[in-house]
């Protein structure tokens, strides 16, 4: 059964403040990541970089740049956990 | 157990692996407890990432910054005597070029960080020595903003010579840290670093201080930028990269004439 008007705008704000929540704790556990580990994942999130693009910008090899993902993404999921 | 894969899952999950690389994984994951539990965690840190948006410049700091430029003539500020409303004109140019050059640097596949050449250029050298001097002598913060993606702020900008040649000067912060840029033509200064129209060579030292130089020439200008970012003091460009409206703002101060002959 649909919502109320009222009840249904209200529950959208209530969407749209979880929505905005979680973004700006997943933001704020990104900037915590030291830079070697925040520089491939905004790179790769924000800028769309592939891998190999993301290793000539930062001037490493290709194996670092998935190596500093993969640590990147785990701990972000490490920090994130029950928080969001 | 031996032989684990966890440097490869991201790249893994992500599809970014040939296919003997993906059937190695694959085979390890089948016998593995810890990494596929590491690649479950890798997946739930892709999905947050995913979700990042670029941060855009808030406008009250894009005013400021733009307040900041207009207001500073000449002599109304301590180390601003060569200043002149050129000087911020030729700045804003600056800082438009450098939005734009640092976001053909990251599209343009081709550019990689070279080693700097054995010895530094006198442009180089004296780019670097301004630094030091427009640190010591550095205005207050110019402004404070209570957003906290707000960490670019304008210090200065002024007209300066390196090594005889007329010079835009750029000074601001990066979370804090001190960045100078100077911007001249390149075919003015002697023993710029070599560039074709389409494509440009950067160079990097970091001396005993921590202070990173990079030095490069594209679209007819020469650059030395020093700060005492982190890395190759890329974060600069990122910061750049990942504010669309950042970009915008700048635009939208160079509505004057860019850097040009004296």
């Amino acid at each position: 059964m649909p919502l109320p008007p009222t009840l249904e705008a209200a529950s959208r704000l209530d969407d749209d403040f979880a929505q905005r929540e979680r973004k700006r704790k997943v933001e704020q556990a990104v900037q915590r990541l030291p830079p070697k580990l925040r520089s491939p994942i905004v790179l790769r999130h924000i800028e769309g970089l592939a891998y190999d693009q993301i290793a000539r910008v930062l001037g490493v090899s290709i194996g670092t740049v998935a190596s500093r993902v993969s640590r990147a993404h785990a701990r972000l999921a490490r920090e994130l956990k029950g928080e969001v | 157990m031996f032989g684990h894969v966890f440097d490869l899952l991201a790249a893994y999950a992500e599809d970014q692996v040939d296919a003997s690389t993906r059937a190695r994984v694959e085979r390890h994951l089948a016998q593995c407890t810890e990494c596929r539990r590491a690649l479950d965690d890798i997946r739930t840190g892709i999905a947050w990432a995913s979700a990042l948006t670029a941060a855009p410049m808030p406008d009250d700091v894009a005013a400021a910054m733009r307040e900041w430029l207009l207001a500073h003539d000449a002599g109304s500020a301590r180390w601003h005597d060569s200043i002149a409303a050129r000087g911020l004109a030729a700045a804003a140019a600056v800082i438009l070029a450098v939005g734009i050059g640092l976001y053909w640097h990251v599209n343009r596949p081709w550019i990689q960080l070279h080693a700097a050449a054995a010895e530094p250029t006198r442009f180089e050298q004296e780019g670097r020595a301004l630094h030091d001097r427009l640190r010591s002598d550095a205005a207050p913060v110019a402004y404070r903003s209570s957003d906290e993606r707000a960490r670019v702020v304008a210090v200065g900008a002024a007209v300066h010579t390196l090594e005889g040649v007329r010079t835009s000067v750029l000074s601001y912060r990066i979370d804090g840290r001190p960045v100078t840029l100077a911007l001249a033509l390149s075919d003015e200064v002697p023993e710029a670093p070599g560039a074709r129209w389409w494509s440009k060579r950067v160079g990097h030292r970091r001396d005993a201080t921590g202070a990173s130089t990079l030095t490069w020439t594209v679209g007819g200008g020469t650059y030395v930028m020093v700060s005492e970012l982190d890395g190759a003091g890329q974060r600069a460009c990122l910061i750049c990269h990942t504010t669309p409206r950042f970009r915008a703002a700048l635009e939208r101060l160079s509505s004057a004439a860019p850097l040009d002959r004296q």
